[in-house]
């Protein structure tokens, strides 16, 4: 099952960590399958942690969030479904912007307005 | 009298010397220095990565108003797990009734007592979660 968005009822997922461009982009050479985040607070961090929770149902498109344990309750948000080259070429191309002090379209998108 | 501007532009800076810090302790390490705006929140951080595989370390500073009434609060954070490594506040401060320096010197020391977690953490390589 995947969470496109605009589906109903609205599906939040959990993101450990602070909402800053770099902690909501994917790792290069890590996080091939997209943005690793979990279905519940618990499964995404320890007691005592800080977490962000991202509205699946808000993401726009290409974005989808894809349930794809194990690990338990996660959940990959990516530009899309299957995980076809074009998919994962896009996704790693989101992951390169990490470091790099730009803010890649994607990371916009849900993580706030940033300046 | 507290004014808004005058901590958001104290705080900036900090960031800034943290960073140019951390930049000669750790000549490989990443940063980026930033703001996010809400409607009524804030948030100004330093984000910090040993390389880009790692985990960000960020520094976030959160000033939240309702009316002429500020509250301010502090964390580094690590990525992906989500730990605390430190928290500050948060502090309660109105535009009327304060002064501004004592809170400036506050936020502002906390911002730069967060260098030698920022090193050991970077040094050490803060690794990768799921």
């Amino acid at each position: 099952m995947a969470y496109y968005p605009g589906a109903s009822p609205a599906k939040v997922v959990y993101r450990g960590g602070s909402r800053t461009p770099d902690n909501l982009t994917p790792r290069p050479g890590i996080d091939i399958q997209g943005l690793s985040t979990f279905e519940t607070l618990e499964f995404a961090v320890q007691p005592g942690s800080k977490a962000q929770a991202i509205d699946v149902s808000r993401l726009p498109a290409p974005l989808v969030a894809v349930p794809d344990a194990p690990p338990p309750g996660h959940v990959s948000i990516r530009p899309g479904f299957e995980l076809i080259p074009e998919v994962l070429q896009v996704t790693a191309e989101w992951a390169a912007s990490r470091g790099t002090g730009v803010t890649h379209p994607y990371t916009g998108t849900y993580g706030g307005h940033y300046r | 009298m507290i004014s808004e501007e005058v901590l958001v532009k104290s705080i900036k800076h900090s960031l800034g010397v943290l960073r140019s810090r951390i930049e000669i302790l750790v000549p490989t390490a990443l940063c980026q220095i930033a703001e996010t705006v809400g409607h009524d929140a804030r948030q100004m951080y330093a984000s910090f990565l040993q390389t880009p595989q790692d985990d960000t370390l960020d520094l976030c500073i959160l000033l939240r108003s309702a009316g002429k009434t500020y509250v301010v609060s502090g964390d580094l954070v690590r990525g992906g797990s989500g730990d605390v490594l430190s928290e500050m506040g948060p502090m309660t401060f109105s535009e009327q009734g304060e002064e501004t320096e004592p809170f400036e010197q506050r936020i502002c020391q906390y911002i730069l007592e967060q260098e030698d977690t920022l090193v050991q953490e970077l040094r050490a390589g803060t690794g990768t979660t799921t």
